[in-house]
């Protein structure tokens, strides 16, 4: 039989979540990837809040509608020749009577590459998730964490369109500043607006929020192994305490789920 | 049957944890486990508490006593360890040795040196738990001592020792939160039993909430 036996219910346990996604705090990742042929620099910060917790044995802690508040920043590079004709404009010569004729020089225009961001946006997508109850002791503390099992689905189509919007109104702002847009503007507008489709940015930032949730793992409890009971009450009473030993955590269920936590106690 | 009921935690201490406890007190403040006057215990220590000699209101010389008592062992109803006085419902059992020391002087009024006799003797009692409100300890209610002739002279003497073994205990208060593991704090409150602590299934046993 172990020496202590602690149950709590899923209110508690739902607490001890909470605790927990504050304790996370905010996360933070960087890195490049493609929207269609445009390759990107980004970072995105992200925090988990709420949830609705359930049980399940043997170990599993599932978390469902947690939101995901996320912020993200990220540049890129449109080379318009990729997407333009570079075309020249002829010479023009006007003839003079017994004179050579005046002629403009042939100019040819090589589209220039722009930048467009840096694009801020700021959101929150739904995440459900199911965690196993991990248990460890390192050199000094216990620690019961909750590490996701699977990344899970991430719906981000309403989120997409948010981002195509701001996408669009920058690339517009940076086309504007091209010399000799003007014809080619509808174009250029055109074939952009192809590229940065639903389907595009979702699968662009899919894979970005998904960074946050792979192995996503937070603690739900953490104390010493070493336990003071009673504190020192004076020169003759010293303080006195127990070392936790063998310490776990599960699920159980009766009438009702609970997360239940064992343990023995050794000399300190 | 869920552990938590209508509360949200329950947490439960294991006879063998609780003696644990008992352990590490005694370990920790062993003074608690030996008394005497100042014949025997100079001044009070970690090791040892001084306490006044018996006075004779000046009419003759002070008694000088000791007393020593064994780290206890604690049983939860129901009896595991087969104590001499089983634990009832709701009860601990409990047995120590003691060995206990007087001061004599010698037979002549002029020799005013002590001399120490020894005698050993078993408690055996049983108590209930002593509710605080942030933490228990146990109170022994009854000590019966075997084998003491007269019934009465047995009686005054369990009433003796009953009282010094709850001294012995007086000390060893274990708050809520160490049965509870710490699980408490900010992330759930302060922990607020709602019902016991109370002796069941060879644990000390309480439900509470958090605020």
């Amino acid at each position: 039989m172990d020496d202590l036996l602690v149950a709590v219910d899923e209110t508690a346990a739902t607490n001890m979540v909470r605790a927990g996604q504050t304790f996370l705090g905010s996360m933070t990742r960087s890195g490049t990837s493609n929207i269609g042929p445009f390759g990107t620099t980004w970072t995105a910060t992200a925090n988990l809040v709420g949830g609705a917790v359930e049980l399940q044995e043997p170990d599993i802690i599932r978390i469902a509608n947690m939101t995901m508040n996320f912020s993200l920043g990220f540049s890129f590079e449109i080379d318009l020749s990729d997407i333009l004709p570079d075309f020249c404009i002829p010479q023009v010569c006007l003839p003079i009577p017994f004179l050579p004729d005046i002629c403009t020089p042939e100019i040819c225009v090589n589209w220039p590459t722009i930048d467009v961001g840096p694009i801020n946006h700021s959101g929150d997508v739904d995440v459900t998730g199911d965690f196993k109850i991990l248990t460890t002791l390192d050199s000094t503390h216990w620690n019961v964490d909750v590490e996701i099992v699977d990344i899970p689905n991430l719906s981000l189509d309403a989120v997409s369109t948010g981002i195509i919007v701001l996408i669009t109104a920058s690339v517009a702002l940076a086309l504007l500043a091209v010399p000799f847009i003007g014809p080619f503007l509808a174009l250029a507008t055109g074939v952009l607006a192809a590229t940065f489709g639903v389907a595009a940015i979702t699968g662009w930032l899919g894979p970005i929020l998904s960074l946050f949730l792979a192995g996503l793992t937070f603690p739900i409890y953490r104390q010493p192994a070493v336990q003071e009971v009673l504190p020192s009450s004076g020169p003759f009473d010293p303080s006195f305490a127990i070392r936790l030993v063998n310490l776990d955590a599960s699920v159980q269920s009766s009438d009702e789920d609970e997360l239940i936590l064992i343990a023995d106690i050794a000399p300190a | 049957m869920s552990f938590t009921e209508n509360s949200g935690i329950f947490a439960g201490a294991h006879e063998n944890g609780i003696n644990d406890f008992i352990t590490a007190f005694f370990d920790a403040r062993p003074r608690y486990l030996h008394f005497g006057s100042s014949f025997f215990v100079p001044t009070t220590t970690i090791n040892a508490t001084n306490i006044p000699a018996i006075s004779l209101g000046g009419l003759a010389p002070e008694i000088h006593f000791e007393i020593r008592l064994d780290r206890p062992k604690i049983d939860l109803h129901p009896d595991t360890f087969g104590f001499s006085i089983p634990p009832q419902s709701n009860e601990f059992a409990i047995e120590i040795q003691a060995v206990i020391q007087v001061g004599c002087y010698g037979k002549s009024i002029k020799d005013s040196r002590l001399t120490a006799k020894k005698t050993s003797i078993r408690l055996c009692g049983r108590g209930e738990i002593d509710r605080g409100f942030n933490d228990f300890g146990f109170t022994i209610c009854e000590v019966v001592l075997k084998d003491i002739r007269p019934d009465d002279l047995g009686e005054a003497l369990a009433c003796l020792l009953r009282q010094i073994a709850n001294a012995m205990l007086s000390g060893l208060r274990i708050p809520y939160r160490s049965i509870a593991i710490n699980i408490d704090g900010s992330a759930l409150g302060t922990l607020s039993p709602t019902t016991g602590p109370e002796i069941l299934d060879n644990q000390v046993q309480f439900r509470g909430n958090f605020a």
